[in-house]
């Protein structure tokens, strides 16, 4: 009786219990234990190389290139290693579990190496990053805080009401600096919410991320009160009491909200709603203004971060710079703008000519 | 059983005239206030600029007694004024405050006061906020008046009449001319 109770309960539960003890803690600890270590000491090496001091355009366009391509290898070869095991296992029909181990050893090499070219996509923001980072410098001055992870305060996009029913911020690449002596806040902005769905033809329920906006967002604190009831230039969008302009065009592509009338047509003068339908057009119809006490905010929706070098295409360093250049002066146009309105948003102190 | 069908549909297509006669209606009726909120608009940014020329005549008075004399009394600013008069009033403010900075380049002392330059920068304002008002009331004149003129609402909108634009001045529209 003891042995049978040795044998068939103690020596599984002792097997299950090494079994779990190997996949949860040992494994675990020493595949990531490696895996930060050499991560750790690949960064290292890009910080020496890269960011200790200045680089050449043709070092990091040759840099760009190589983590392009490896990226691209990673992520094809990897997903070659998955899919072939797979196949071999489905077409195969009944095998045993020492035909089956070495699939899943190569399919498990495949997953590696789709991870690996997933993480490997960080490399080449940062190297994007080391090329927008003086442009910011030049225009939103040489002692502004950069940070790479930070995102403008989520209390100043909820204040805005340029976004409604989301309910995560995320973000990337916070600027705080000044623009012709207005302080400025900038950065890449991710909305979303998550709405849970019923599937009737399998009876079940899945969250959903929801993306509520994405893009630039940039707000401009000014030294004096802006407006005197808060002036929401949102998307054209039905209902509500919208303001209409005296323009057409601009009623067609945008709802302008505000409590009282006159301040919206003495803010928006005719070269102003030249300059939104503009910037609106250029952000392929996504682009959001609010203006309140002495604030403005602006969000330009866009598909791609602005530091992020492309997936698709070769990088290719100076267009890169451009487009960097354009998408910034898209917003710091629109202060430029503002700032020629000299009555209602320029500053007492004498301000910078752009 | 047919007839009643008949009388029914016929109830309904009159309810659904009556509703969309009735929307109408009070959408003339809505853009009535709203030209009257942008006339009052008008009305307060011409005050504005209006008691600012005055105040900038009397500093110029204490510095250029002789030259200002002819110009007092020249405007008219009352209530229930019609666009047209309001419109002549915006002119003749707009000749006083041209002949006043005439005058303050004459007078170092009067154009380097401290008073003056305030006045100025207060002028500017004013016609900024006078620039808003027009661009208001008439955005607003232009929706009533495109209304007005619109087969079907035409029909219902026979007791109103066109509102009159506040246009600007002639010389402002004319085209630049520039000689070199």
């Amino acid at each position: 009786m003891m042995a049978l109770v040795f044998w068939f309960l103690m020596v599984p539960l002792a097997l299950i219990a090494l079994l779990w003890i190997l996949v949860k803690i040992v494994v675990p600890s020493l595949f990531f234990k490696a895996a930060n270590k050499a991560q750790t000491a690949l960064d290292r090496r890009f910080e020496e190389e890269f960011l200790s001091g200045p680089v050449s355009d043709q070092k990091v366009q040759r840099k760009m290139s190589v983590v392009f391509w490896r990226n691209w290898a990673l992520l094809v070869f990897g997903l070659l290693l998955t899919i072939t095991p797979i196949a071999k296992i489905i077409s195969a029909g009944k095998m045993y579990l020492t035909d089956f181990f070495p699939y899943l050893l190569v399919g498990a090499l495949g997953v590696g190496l789709i991870v690996l070219g997933l993480a490997s996509l960080r490399r080449s923001k940062q190297l994007a990053a080391l090329i927008a980072v003086p442009i910011i410098r030049e225009i939103f001055g040489a002692d502004c805080l950069y940070d790479s992870f930070g995102h403008i305060p989520d209390d100043r996009i909820a204040a805005s009401g340029l976004a409604d029913d989301y309910e995560d911020v995320s973000g990337s690449d916070f600027v705080r600096g000044s623009y012709r002596g207005v302080p400025v806040m900038f950065s890449d902005v991710r909305l979303t919410r998550t709405e849970r769905r019923h599937d009737s033809n399998t009876n079940e329920s899945h969250d959903h991320v929801i993306e509520v906006f994405r893009g630039r967002w940039l707000v401009a604190d000014f030294d004096r009160e802006l407006v005197a009831a808060p002036l929401t230039v949102l998307e054209r969008r039905s209902g509500g009491d919208s303001i209409q302009m005296e323009s057409e065009a601009f009623n067609r592509q945008f709802s302008v909200y505000c409590a009282d009338a006159h301040t919206a047509f003495y803010v928006l003068t005719p070269h102003f709603m030249e300059r939104l339908t503009a910037v609106d057009a250029a952000a392929d119809g996504d682009s959001r203004f609010n203006f309140c006490q002495n604030s403005l905010q602006i969000a330009v929706g866009s598909k791609l971060d602005l530091f992020e070098a492309g997936f698709f295409k070769a990088p290719d360093v100076a267009a890169m710079r451009e487009r960097f250049r354009r998408e910034i002066g898209r917003l710091t146009g629109v202060l430029d703008e503002m700032l020629a309105h000299e009555r209602l948003f320029g500053s007492d102190a004498e301000r910078r000519a752009p | 059983m047919g007839i009643l069908i008949a009388v029914g549909a016929s109830l309904g297509a009159a309810l659904l005239v009556a509703v969309w006669a009735i929307k109408v209606k009070n959408r003339f009726r809505r853009l009535i206030v709203k030209i009257g909120e942008g006339d009052s608009g008008v009305d307060v940014a011409l005050t504005k600029r209006y008691d600012t020329l005055t105040k900038m005549l009397e500093v110029c008075r204490q510095y250029a007694a002789h030259e200002v004399e002819t110009f007092a009394k020249v405007i008219e600013l009352r209530r229930g004024m019609s666009m047209p008069e309001r419109q002549a009033a915006s002119g003749q403010m707009d000749d006083m405050a041209a002949r006043l900075n005439v005058v303050a380049e004459q007078y170092p002392e009067l154009r380097s006061s401290e008073v003056f330059r305030e006045l100025q920068g207060g002028i500017r304002d004013a016609e900024e906020h006078l620039q808003a008002a027009r661009r208001l009331y008439n955005a607003n004149v232009s929706a009533f008046n495109q209304l007005l003129v619109t087969w079907p609402y035409s029909k219902l909108g026979q007791e109103f009449e066109p509102y009159a634009f506040f246009e600007a001045e002639a010389a402002k529209r004319a085209d630049v001319s520039m000689k070199l």
